[in-house]
């Protein structure tokens, strides 16, 4: 089981002529493996993001592929990519990251009542031990409307998790979150990579190295792995 | 959490945007209801009063034509009264061409002391008469005994009561169906009971007489032309046969009716285009306002895994459940201004005016229904489309 992008670039264009053409992603190769957690760093708009949602199967790539299992998973149709999405990725999207007029627990089991799973066995009892475990059990029932930044980012973070999913794809999963919270995140996803899932985050924050295995840096949409990296020093990355 | 109450919760969890998109179909509905009731009233009045007329040509007085019109009486219910020679009856039935003539006679009660309500009787001659007793029968009335009188719809009296007309007490023995025409507020009664009313209002200083020796009065003839004859040529005969009186075609007021009915029914139809339009663009308007205050909501439900035609579901079934919720309330406010204030609009509109049978209500509500639901879906179809095509990426982004 293994995701990967070869050779993926997504362009821009910075005027309405269509001249002037920038690289997003400029030829990306990454391979998310079951157990790892691979962190992408860099800096802001250096391409993350549009790499990650190339990799979730939301936004096609201009060149190259995406592959889940040796599949070009842009090649599927609309359906089948959703499914996808659903059953295979758990998203944990930054900026619109909760539908607002929904309470925490119809948020939380959307995905899962799209699959017609949210009242599978266990469902209940696995939201209500990961909600205590984040500290916000009493918020099950609060529109999201009405949360902070970080109770937000400790749903939508629970939300991935619920579906059981292949890869879990974390963009800036440590943002708005207090010290204590950051450990807390990163514990599990450390724990869901240790249980067989591939990780990926994107993150400006230098804890997540505490829970890296395979490091990349993200510069002007050019990925580049850290091949020396083996969580043993902070000091050759630039993470600006 | 069911995915099948999304749509529901969305608009229940925001109820200003739900509260204007149902007010806004409301406008439609409103406008096409209401409009239709009103032109589909005036249309059926008209039938009404062709079907009531059931005469080629109606001869009245001269007078009648300057004093309280037939047409004012026929059409408006106006209370008025005028008379011309019974000998005329006679006259009118010697002309060539015309198969049968029956008479009324028409009395005006008064708003006084001796009367119950200030009312139009219209005497008939159920032997001979043609055009009320086909509707007196329909409406389960047999015959018109002495003293019996038939109440039309609007009048205040219920079968049984007793009606005082110049101190005479008249026996309600039946209420008419609805006509929509000045009928429905006259009483009616046989020719002997219409002559001990005349000897009582003659009592009372009003006069019947067209002349000292002339007491055997009638206020209108209608003649049916025989099969074959020209309607135009019996009419002018009958003018040149009979005394002070005028030979009115009944297609001539049925045409004068239809004109006016075509020019209000022309700017009914016409508001209620242009009331649809605006509301149509209204709904357009706002359907794309709210689809790009919500494209990250529908970016987050694509990163999901919601499918594009999931997507279009959704909007679709929010913009079904706004727009008939809209029709209903568009519709039940028209219902509050049209049946209540039927008469206002009736006497405003001075044309007969029928509303339609419950059947036919519920049709035009039906139509009413579905056209708001269908100029939601169609207003709603580009914010749906535009939204399922978007790239979540790119919506994310732009987040």
């Amino acid at each position: 089981m293994r995701l990967e992008s070869r050779s993926v670039q997504k362009w821009y264009f910075r005027n309405r002529f269509q001249s002037n053409r920038f690289f997003a992603v400029h030829g990306a190769d990454i391979t998310l493996l079951p157990g790892r957690v691979s962190v992408i760093m860099g800096r802001s708009g250096s391409g993350k993001t549009t790499l990650m949602q190339m990799l979730s199967g939301l936004l096609t790539p201009d060149e190259g592929k995406v592959l889940l299992e040796g599949e070009d998973i842009y090649a599927l149709p609309d359906e089948k990519l959703c499914a996808l999405r659903r059953t295979r990725f758990g998203m944990i999207p930054q900026g619109a990251d909760l539908l607002p007029q929904l309470t925490v627990k119809e948020n939380l089991l959307l995905p899962l009542a799209m699959e017609g799973r949210e009242k599978e066995e266990g469902v209940f009892k696995m939201t209500r031990d990961l909600l205590e475990r984040l500290g916000i059990a009493d918020l099950e029932d609060v529109l999201a409307r009405e949360l902070s930044g970080g109770e937000r980012r400790r749903v939508s973070i629970i939300r991935a998790l619920l579906g059981t999913p292949d890869f879990l794809l974390a963009d800036e999963p440590t943002s708005d979150l207090d010290e204590e919270n950051v450990s807390l995140v990163l514990t599990l996803l450390k724990k869901e990579a240790r249980e067989g899932r591939g990780v990926l985050v994107i993150s400006h924050d230098q804890e997540v190295l505490s829970i890296c295995d395979d490091l990349y840096q993200m510069e002007a949409g050019t990925l580049t792995q850290k091949e020396d990296w083996g969580g043993r020093s902070l000091l050759n990355i630039t993470a600006r | 959490m069911n995915l099948k109450k999304l749509p529901l919760l969305n608009l229940k969890r925001n109820p200003g945007r739900t509260l204007a998109l149902v007010l806004l179909t409301a406008v439609l509905s409103f406008s096409i209801f209401g409009g239709t009731v009103v032109v589909s009233s005036l249309r059926r009045g008209l039938g009404s009063l062709t079907e009531r007329l059931g005469a080629d040509i109606i001869v009245v007085p001269s007078q009648a034509q300057s004093k309280v019109s037939f047409q004012d009486i026929f059409l408006q219910g106006t209370v008025g009264a005028f008379y011309m020679s019974r000998e005329n009856l006679t006259r009118t039935l010697e002309v060539e061409g015309v198969e049968k003539a029956a008479a009324q006679v028409f009395l005006a009660s008064l708003k006084a002391d001796c009367c119950s309500i200030r009312i139009q009787v219209i005497g008939i001659d159920p032997e001979t008469d043609f055009v009320i007793r086909p509707w007196l029968e329909k409406s389960g009335s047999r015959g018109l005994k002495d003293m019996d009188v038939v109440v039309g719809t609007k009048v205040g009296a219920e079968v049984g009561e007793t009606l005082r007309i110049y101190e005479e007490r008249c026996h309600v023995a039946g209420k008419l169906a609805p006509t929509g025409t000045g009928l429905d507020s006259a009483v009616y009664c046989n020719m002997s009971t219409m002559k001990k009313l005349l000897s009582a209002a003659e009592a009372k200083g009003i006069s019947h007489k067209v002349s000292s020796d002339d007491e055997d009065v009638v206020s209108a003839i209608y003649v049916k032309v025989k099969e074959g004859y020209d309607i135009g040529k019996v009419n002018s005969a009958i003018q040149g046969h009979t005394r002070k009186a005028s030979a009115i075609r009944t297609r001539s007021m049925i045409t004068d009716v239809s004109s006016s009915l075509l020019a209000i029914s022309r700017v009914i139809l016409g508001l209620i285009g242009a009331i649809w339009g605006m509301g149509f663009l209204l709904l357009f308007l706002a359907f794309a306002m709210i689809a790009r205050e919500r494209q990250q909501e529908f970016a987050l439900l694509r990163v999901l895994g919601s499918t594009k035609k999931a997507l279009k579901g959704l909007i679709r079934k929010e913009a079904f459940l706004c727009c008939l919720s809209g029709g209903f309330v568009g519709i039940g406010l028209a219902c509050l201004l049209v049946f209540p204030f039927q008469t206002l609009i009736e006497m405003s509109l001075s044309l007969p005016y029928l509303i339609p049978e419950p059947s036919g209500l519920f049709l035009i509500a039906l139509g009413a229904l579905g056209a708001s639901v269908a100029s939601g879906f169609a207003s709603s179809a580009f914010a749906a489309w535009r939204l399922s095509q978007a790239d979540p990426g790119r919506l994310l982004r732009q987040g």
